[in-house]
């Protein structure tokens, strides 16, 4: 099931009552957690999605995903996952038969990624001899050889699907760019581009959703979408829904339980000497 | 000629009217390349990507046949009639995805030709395969032989798997970009 983008909710102000006669029943105090110097990453949810849970709420299984899990961890043992979001520039290098040197590397940016688990997919867009290519990689996908970040940003968005209906400059990329290191400990840079988007009819109606990464749709949208707006449904209250995202979502001990079980993971590992690999890192956190 | 000057200069006032209209130039949705005036402009979007190419998908020719050309420079495209593929769907023809071989109707004439390049939908892809924006075919002649003699787009390296196949590898042939 792809997984919708991250739900938008409005955080509605709680207030907290403390009543004189029962003051065990007031708010706690905010106290900075030690768990926060333990090596955790608060950013979890973002760099690590495949480690999330399903956003259907049946399909939830706690036997299921510390299965997958204790895969997806080995798999990254062997091989360097690097962090990248949708929008950062990524380089793949897939082991592929059917040519000479059986290496097949593609290098585009990241349009979406999706799935939870092993499943984990992302795809990557770039623009050759002016046809528009996408491809659809398993993150997990054995025959991945190698990925390499190029260039670590995020946009406005968490799709960039648009891109397929933009000017083909927003989605070329040189296959031989240079990576360029990100510094760490510094934030991860959000590029602010607002992409102008090809003469209509597009693929689907860009007027009508909600992405800040697009400039202007509406003048250039046909007349006949504009009229057809009043009977459009257009759900935006979706995002004051405090269910569907507790649903959907994931809470702070889920993630913190997660993060134990790869640091626990992770030590085995150093102590049995086979390799030094770090598992749990962030670029905007310190090392 | 007896002349009516009211009704003529009527008509050749309504006719500039129709040929001043601001002719935006657009990708038009009904598969004509050349301007169209705003007011006949299609209100449907573009086929969103299906799950497959099947009748009536428009398709891009992407070897330099002059039968490509021409097709391309009157803007209209061809259209695929047939998928030569044993499928599953219930009393349906199944979908011709990479590397299928279909008839398409082009310019009257009808002509078989190999997918090359397919627009698939997100929920169908597979991992390592490269899709395109657009549909595009390499068309052959009666006898099988490759129209054209060279292929101008960058094909998908999952193509050359089809090696053993005495018609598809005279297509491989031709092509000198990989994606």
């Amino acid at each position: 099931m792809f997984r919708p983008a991250a739900r938008e909710v409005v955080k509605i102000p709680t207030r907290f009552f403390s009543c004189k006669s029962e003051p065990t029943r007031a708010a706690p105090a905010k106290k900075s957690t030690r768990k926060e110097l333990a090596g955790l990453i608060p950013a979890f949810p973002e760099i690590y999605p495949d480690f999330l849970q399903s956003p259907v709420w049946n399909r939830r299984n706690a036997l299921k995903e510390e299965l997958e899990r204790q895969d997806m961890l080995e798999r990254r043992m062997n091989i360097d996952i690097p962090e990248f979001y949708v929008g950062s520039i990524v380089a793949v290098t897939s082991s592929d038969r059917n040519l000479g040197s059986k290496e097949h590397r593609f290098v585009g940016i990241c349009i979406r990624r999706e799935k939870e688990g092993l499943l984990h997919q992302f795809t990557l867009r770039n623009t050759i001899e002016n046809i528009g290519v996408e491809v659809m990689y398993d993150m997990y996908n054995p025959t991945i050889k190698k990925i390499e970040t190029l260039k670590l940003e995020k946009r406005l968005d968490s799709d960039l699907t648009y891109l397929v209906d933009a000017l083909p400059e927003y989605s070329t990329f040189d296959f031989h760019m240079e990576p360029q290191a990100h510094p760490a400990g510094t934030p991860i840079p959000v590029n602010e581009v607002k992409v102008k988007l090809k003469n209509p009819p597009w693929t689907r109606r860009w007027e009508i959703l909600s992405y800040r990464g697009i400039e202007d749709t509406w003048t250039q949208a046909t007349p006949w979408f504009k009229r057809k707006l009043h009977k459009t449904l257009v759900n935006d209250y979706e995002k004051y829904d405090l269910i569907a995202n507790y649903r959907t979502g994931s809470t702070k001990e889920q993630e913190v339980f997660v993060q134990e079980q790869m640091q626990k993971f992770e030590k085995e590992r150093h102590a049995a000497g086979l390799t030094r690999r770090r598992i749990l890192k962030s670029a905007a956190s310190h090392k | 000629m007896a002349n009516l000057p009211s009704s003529s200069g009527m008509l050749s006032r309504l006719l500039s009217n129709v040929f001043n209209t601001s002719i935006a130039s657009r990708c038009s949705a009904s598969g004509r390349w050349w301007p169209q005036p705003e007011y006949e402009l299609s209100k449907h979007r573009t086929r969103a990507p299906s799950m497959g190419i099947h009748r009536r998908t428009r398709l891009n020719v992407v070897d330099n046949s002059a039968l490509g050309k021409e097709a391309d420079t009157t803007g209209k495209l061809p259209y695929c009639i047939h998928v030569y593929k044993q499928g599953r769907r219930a009393k349906h023809m199944p979908h011709a995805e990479l590397g299928d071989k279909i008839l398409v109707a082009i310019r009257g004439q009808m002509r078989k030709a190999y997918v090359v390049g397919a627009n698939t939908h997100a929920h169908y892809r597979k991992h390592g395969v490269p899709v395109t924006d657009k549909n595009m075919i390499v068309l052959l002649d009666e006898e099988g032989n490759p129209l054209g003699n060279r292929i101008t787009a960058p094909i998908p390296t999952k193509l050359m798997a089809n090696r053993g196949s005495v018609q598809f590898s005279k297509v491989l042939a031709l092509a000198n970009k990989y994606i």
